[in-house]
C-alpha cells in the first residue's frame, strides 16, 4: 500500500507542474494539411522561431495547439520534404491558424527515409520507437512487388521478420502475438494475406505507421511487446484522383476525391490476387482445382461539420481463400471506427471513436458427399474517449478511456447429416476490457522533456451461460461450473506506469531513456512453425492471468552532418511474466478443456540495437543490426529450464539502399541476414512400429540454418504531368537464389541404412513487375 | 479424430510452385542412448510380444541394438502373471497368458539395474464393418483414400489405432510396399456409425493395389502417445518425445488392444 500511495504522490507532483501560475497568455491553435491532398497532416514541427525550445507538434488529426504570453512572435511550421511557413503574429487574442503546406520542388526527387522533421532522431521524447511514411518507402524493393508497411518495418532494428511466408514479426523478444496492430485504433487479430505472402495493409490506402517497441506512452495498452498503429489515408479534399498498379498476382484500385470541396472526402481503395490463375497451368489435377487468393477492401470518408468537429468513418474488409479438393478455408478481418474529432476550445481537442472489429475463420470439409465445418469468431466492440489538453507550452496531456467487450468462439464443428461427424456447439466466451490513463508531454526545459504517464486496466471474465473449469496442476479437470450471462466471475486490476525521457545535451545528440510496464489480456496459443490463421485466442481467465511484462531501454542518439546522417543506439532488458505455452500432446482442436492443456512461466530479454541511416541526397539508406537474446523458463518444460524463445535470434542486419540516377529513375537493393531461429531438433533415433523416430531431449536447443537474401528493384517514372502519372516497378526477391530453409524434415534415406536432414526453402528468386498509374 | 493438417497441405501444394528440397548438414547433439520398449497384448492371444532396443545418435546408422537379459514380466488383475522369455536378442514373448477384453495388464522391465512398468486396460472391441474406397485427387488422377466404417458404441469413449499397409506390382520396380499408422477417436463421432477417411502419411490407392487394414481399439493413453507423436509431423515448432505411458523414462509404449484385420484388393 505504501508503495502505491507513493506512486500517486510522485504523479501528483508531477501533474502539478503542468499548471503554473497563470500570467496573460494566450493560445494560437489550428490543423496543418497537405495543399496537395487537404490530408491532415500528422507531427508538423510548429516552433517559435524567437522563443528558443518552444513549440508544438501536430497530433494524429493534424491539430495543434500553443499557448504563450501575449507578443510577438515568428512561427515556423516544418515537415520534411515539404515546403516551409514562416508567420510572423502579433498574439493579443486566441489565434485559429489553419495551415497547409505544399510538397517541395526539387531537382531530383528527394527520397526521405521516414524522418519527418530533420533532428527528429535527435529531439524527440519517445525511446523506443519508430515511424514509417508509406511514400517514403515506395522504392525499398520487397516480395511480388507489392509494397508493404509490415515488410519494410521488419528492416528497422529490434523489429524482426517471421520468416519467408510470414507476416508475422517479433518485437524485443516477444511472441507475434504480442504486438498491437491498429488500424484507425481497430485492432488488427490477423495480419497477414496468403498464409503470410502479404500483410492485411493496402499501401495505397496507408498514410502513416508508427511503432513503439514497448515503451509506449500511456494512451496505448493491451500487448506486451509492441504497438503498431496505423493510420489510414483520409482521401483527397480537393481533386478527384484514380491510381493504381497492375502486377504479376495482384492487382489494385485506389478512387479518392472530395465530397464537398476542402469539407469532406472519400476514399476506396481495393485489391485483388489471382496467383490461382498460375495453378490453372500445373500438369497436377489437384492444384488446377485449388483456389487460392484473397482480397481486400478498404474506405474512409471523413467530413467537417463545422470549424470545431469533423467525423471520420473508416473501414476495412479483408478475406483469404483456400481450397484444395474437399478442403477449404477462409479467413479475414473486418473493422470499422467511427471517430468524431471536437475542437472544443483552443487548448483542448477531443477524440471521440467507436470500434468494431472482427475476426473469422472456416475449414471447411468435404467428407462422404457431405460437408462439416470449424467455424471460429471474435468479435470486439471498442468505445474510446480521449482528450488531448495543451495548457501552456510546456505541457501537452492526454486523458481519457477505453472500454472493450470481446467475445471470442474460440471453433466450433458444424456438420451436415452423413459426416459422420458430430456437431459441437460452443457459446462465445465473453469478457470486458477497461482502461483509463494520463499521460503527459513535458519540456522541463529546452534540453530535458519527458513523456510519463499511468494507464489502469481492468479486465472481467464475464459469464456466457455455459460451463467454466478448473484444472488440477497436471491438467485434470478439478471442477466445473455454470456461470450466468454477464456475471463477473474474475476480474484483473492493474496499474501500468510510463515513462519516457529525453535530454538533448548538444545541438546533435540526446541521451533517452523509457521504462513501461504492459499488460495482455488476450493471449494466442501457437504451436506452429508460421502464421496460422487457425490459431486461438483466449481471453484471461479463472486459470490465465494476465501476462506482464516490465521493459528498461536506453538509448544514445546523434546526427552527424547537418542532420544529413543519423545514428541511434538502443538497449533494452525486459522480464514478463504468465507467459503461456502448451502441454506435449495437447488437443488444440474445437476442446472445451483447452485451458487445461496450457503451461505457465517467465521470459527474459534484452538487446542491442544500432541504427545508422543517409537521410537525403541521390543515395540515401540505412544500416540496422541487432544483438539479441530471448527466453523462456516454463515449468513442465525442458525440464522447467530457461530455453530460447522460438524468436530468438542471435544476429539480425539490414541494410537498405536506394539510389536516384535521375529524376526517373532510381534503383533500391535490400539484403538481409540473421541468425536462424531456435527450434528443437533431435539428439538421436529409435525404432518403433517399424519406423525410426526422433528422441528430443532440449526444447529449442538447436538453430536452423542462418538465413540471407538481397532483393533489388528498379522504379522508372515513365510519365509525369499535371494529368497523369505512370510508372513501373521491376523487382527481384532474393537475386542470387539463396535457398533459406522454411522448414527442416528429418527422415529416413533412401537406402533405409541411415538418417538425414531434408531442408525446405520457399522462394528461390523470384521477379515481379508492376505498372503504377495515376490520373488526377 | 486425427487433426486434419489443412494447412499443411494447403501450403506444400501452393510452395510446390516455388519451393525446392534438398538435403542438408546439420551440428546436431547426441543424446546419451535411452531404453525403447514397444509390446502388446492382444485379445484372445496366448503369444505376446515386448520388444527392448536402445536409441541411437541422429549420425550413426539404422541398426539398432536390441537389449538381452533383461526381466521382462506381464500380470493382469486376475492374477495371473508370467515371465517372458527372450526368443531372440532383445525379443520377449509369453506363451500362455489370455489377452482379454476389459483386464488391465502391468507390464515390469528389470534391466542394467532400471526399472520400467506401464499398465494399459484393453478396451471392449468395436467391430471393423467394412473398407470403402472413395476418389481422391491427392497423388494423381484415379487415386483414392480409405474410409474405414464402423458402430461406434456411444457414451463411452473409443479410440482407434489403425495399421495401414499397402501393396502394388510395378512393372519397373516390382512390389512397391508402404505402410503407416493412423489414429482416429470419436471425439466428435460418438455413438455415430463412423466414416472418416484416413489421411495420412501413405499415398493414395490405385485399383488393384492390395490393401490391409488392421484396426485396434486402444486405451486412452496409448492413444495419447499416437496423439502426440503425430503432432511432431511438420508445422508444429517445438516437436517432442511422445508421450509415454511407461514409468521409469523409457521410450516407446505398453498397449493391451483388440485387432481386426481386413485384407481387400482395392475395387476399380
Amino acid at each position: 500500500m505504501l508503495i502505491k500511495s507513493r506512486l500517486f504522490l510522485f504523479f501528483v507532483i508531477l501533474f502539478s507542474s503542468v499548471f503554473s501560475i497563470a500570467q496573460e497568455k494566450f493560445s494560437i491553435s489550428g490543423t496543418v494539411t497537405d495543399a496537395s491532398s487537404g490530408e491532415g497532416m500528422i507531427g508538423v514541427k510548429v516552433r517559435v522561431l524567437n522563443l528558443q525550445g518552444v513549440g508544438s507538434t501536430s497530433n494524429e488529426y493534424g491539430f495543434y495547439s500553443l499557448t504563450l504570453e501575449s507578443g510577438d512572435y515568428v512561427l515556423e511550421y516544418r515537415f520534411f520534404g515539404f515546403e516551409t511557413i514562416i508567420d510572423s503574429i502579433k498574439l493579443d487574442q486566441d489565434l485559429t491558424l489553419n495551415r497547409e503546406l505544399g510538397e517541395e520542388a526539387t531537382e531530383i526527387e528527394q527520397v526521405v527515409i521516414t524522418s519527418r522533421k530533420a533532428d527528429e532522431n535527435v529531439s524527440r521524447t519517445q525511446v523506443g520507437v519508430d515511424n514509417l511514411d508509406m511514400r517514403q518507402i515506395a522504392k525499398v524493393p520487397v516480395i511480388f512487388g507489392e509494397k508493404d508497411i509490415i515488410k519494410t518495418m521488419q528492416l528497422r532494428p529490434g523489429v524482426k521478420s517471421g520468416g519467408d511466408g510470414s507476416s508475422g514479426f517479433f518485437v524485443r523478444g516477444g511472441g507475434s502475438d504480442q504486438n498491437l496492430i491498429l488500424l484507425d485504433e481497430a485492432p488488427v487479430y490477423n495480419a497477414s494475406h496468403l498464409l503470410g505472402f502479404f500483410s492485411t495493409f493496402n499501401s495505397d490506402a496507408i498514410k502513416n505507421a508508427t511503432i513503439y517497441k514497448g515503451t509506449a506512452p500511456a494512451q496505448y495498452g493491451g500487448r506486451l511487446s509492441s504497438v503498431l498503429d496505423i493510420r489510414m489515408n483520409e482521401g483527397n479534399s480537393k481533386k478527384y484522383q484514380v491510381s493504381g498498379g497492375l502486377g504479376l498476382i495482384s492487382s489494385r484500385l485506389n478512387v479518392e476525391g472530395p465530397i464537398v470541396k476542402d469539407k469532406g472526402s472519400f476514399l476506396i481503395s481495393g485489391r485483388r490476387t489471382y496467383a490461382d490463375l498460375f495453378l490453372k497451368l500445373s500438369n497436377d489435377e489437384n492444384l488446377r482445382t485449388s483456389s487460392l487468393y484473397f482480397y481486400d477492401l478498404n474506405a474512409k470518408l471523413n467530413y467537417k461539420l463545422s470549424d470545431k468537429d469533423r467525423i471520420y468513418v473508416s473501414g476495412y474488409f479483408g478475406r483469404d481463400k483456400l481450397g484444395v479438393s474437399g478442403f477449404g478455408l477462409t479467413w479475414g478481418n473486418v473493422t470499422g471506427t467511427l471517430r468524431w474529432n471536437r475542437i472544443i476550445n483552443s487548448k483542448l481537442f477531443s477524440n471521440t471513436s467507436f470500434i468494431a472489429s472482427n475476426y473469422i475463420y472456416q475449414i471447411a470439409i468435404e467428407s462422404n458427399g457431405a460437408e462439416f465445418s470449424v467455424n471460429s469468431d471474435l468479435q470486439d466492440y471498442n468505445l474510446k474517449q480521449e482528450f488531448q489538453y495543451y495548457p501552456n507550452s510546456r505541457n501537452n496531456i492526454r486523458f481519457g478511456f477505453n472500454t472493450m467487450h470481446h467475445s471470442i468462439l474460440p471453433g466450433q464443428i458444424e456438420a451436415e447429416e452423413g459426416t459422420g461427424v458430430n456437431p459441437v456447439e460452443q457459446i462465445s466466451k465473453l469478457s470486458w476490457e477497461n482502461a483509463v490513463y494520463v499521460s503527459n508531454e513535458w519540456k522541463a526545459t529546452d534540453k530535458l522533456s519527458f513523456i510519463y504517464g499511468v494507464r489502469g486496466t481492468g479486465f472481467s471474465l464475464l459469464g456466457n451461460g455455459g460451463e467454466y473449469y478448473s484444472f488440477n496442476e497436471d491438467g485434470s479437470l478439478r471442477d466445473t461450473e455454470v456461470h450466468d450471462k454477464n456475471k463477473f466471475i474474475t476480474t484483473y486490476l492493474n496499474v501500468e506506469p510510463r515513462l519516457n525521457a529525453s535530454y538533448v545535451y548538444s545541438k546533435s545528440a540526446s541521451i533517452k531513456g523509457g521504462y513501461a510496464r504492459n499488460v495482455q489480456n488476450v493471449h494466442l496459443v501457437a504451436n506452429s512453425t508460421g502464421d496460422n490463421p487457425t490459431d486461438i485466442w483466449i481471453p484471461s481467465s479463472n486459470n490465465i492471468e494476465p501476462e506482464l511484462s516490465d521493459i528498461v531501454s536506453i538509448g544514445w542518439f546523434k546526427n552527424f552532418n547537418k542532420n544529413k546522417y543519423e545514428f541511434s543506439a538502443e538497449t533494452y532488458y525486459k522480464i514478463s511474466q504468465n507467459q503461456i505455452d502448451y502441454r506435449d500432446g495437447a488437443n488444440t482442436l474445437a476442446n472445451d478443456l483447452l485451458e487445461g492443456e496450457l503451461l505457465f512461466g517467465d521470459g527474459r530479454a534484452y538487446g542491442l540495437e544500432l541504427y545508422f541511416k543517409k537521410v537525403s541526397g541521390k543515395f540515401t539508406g540505412w544500416v540496422s543490426y541487432t544483438l539479441s537474446k530471448a527466453e523462456r523458463k516454463i515449468d513442465g518444460i525442458n525440464n522447467s529450464e530457461w530455453y530460447n524463445a522460438r524468436q530468438d535470434r542471435t544476429h539480425d542486419l539490414s541494410v537498405v539502399g536506394i539510389y536516384d540516377v535521375n529524376k526517373k529513375l532510381s534503383i533500391s537493393a535490400t539484403f538481409v541476414y540473421y541468425t536462424g531461429n531456435a527450434i528443437t531438433l533431435p539428439s538421436g533415433k529409435y525404432y518403433v512400429d517399424n519406423q525410426v523416430q526422433w528422441l528430443y531431449t532440449e526444447r529449442n536447443g538447436g538453430r536452423m540454418p542462418d538465413y540471407h537474401r538481397l532483393d533489388i528493384g528498379v522504379t522508372w517514372i515513365r510519365k509525369q504531368t499535371e494529368k497523369y502519372e505512370s510508372s513501373w516497378n521491376f523487382s527481384v526477391f532474393n537475386a542470387y537464389g539463396r535457398e533459406n530453409a522454411f522448414s527442416l524434415n528429418f527422415r529416413e534415406n533412401t537406402t533405409k541404412t541411415g538418417t538425414e536432414i531434408v531442408q525446405t526453402s520457399l522462394f528461390k528468386m523470384i521477379p515481379s513487375v508492376t505498372y503504377n498509374f495515376k490520373f488526377l | 479424430m486425427r487433426r486434419y493438417n489443412i494447412l499443411i497441405v494447403l501450403f506444400a501444394s501452393i510452395s510446390v510452385l516455388f519451393s525446392c528440397q534438398k538435403v542438408i548438414e546439420l551440428d546436431l547433439k547426441d543424446s546419451e542412448p535411452f531404453y525403447v520398449i514397444e509390446g502388446a497384448v492382444n485379445k484372445d492371444s496366448l503369444v505376446h510380444t515386448i520388444l527392448l532396443s536402445k536409441s541411437k545418435t541422429f549420425s550413426s546408422n539404422n541398426q539398432f541394438e536390441n537389449v538381452s537379459n533383461a526381466v521382462v514380466s506381464i500380470s493382469d488383475d486376475l492374477n495371473n502373471v508370467e515371465v517372458l522369455s527372450e526368443v531372440s536378442p532383445g525379443i520377449y514373448r509369453t506363451s500362455n497368458l489370455l489377452g482379454q477384453e476389459g483386464v488391465s495388464y502391468t507390464l515390469s522391465v528389470q534391466v542394467e539395474g532400471n526399472s520400467f512398468t506401464s499398465t494399459s486396460i484393453m478396451p471392449k472391441q468395436v467391430v471393423l464393418d467394412s473398407l470403402i474406397f472413395i476418389p481422391s485427387s491427392f497423388g494423381g488422377e484415379g487415386g483414392k483414400i480409405i474410409v474405414p466404417s464402423r458402430f461406434d458404441p456411444p457414451v463411452v469413449q473409443n479410440n482407434y489405432k489403425f495399421d495401414v499397409s499397402i501393396s502394388r506390382f510395378e512393372e519397373n520396380e516390382g512390389w512397391v510396399r508402404d505402410s503407416a499408422i493412423m489414429i482416429q477417436d470419436d471425439e466428435f463421432s460418438d455413438g455415430l456409425f463412423t466414416q472418416q477417411p484416413i489421411f495420412g502419411t501413405i499415398g493414395s490407392f490405385l485399383p488393384n493395389d492390395t490393401c490391409r487394414v488392421t484396426m485396434s481399439c486402444i486405451d486412452q493413453n496409448v492413444y495419447k502417445y499416437f496423439f502426440s507423436l503425430d503432432q511432431n509431423d511438420g508445422g508444429s515448432a517445438t516437436p517432442a518425445n511422445p508421450i509415454s505411458n511407461i514409468s521409469g523414462g523409457a521410450l516407446g509404449y505398453f498397449s493391451a488392444q483388440t485387432k481386426q484385420t481386413i485384407e481387400v484388393v482395392v475395387p476399380e
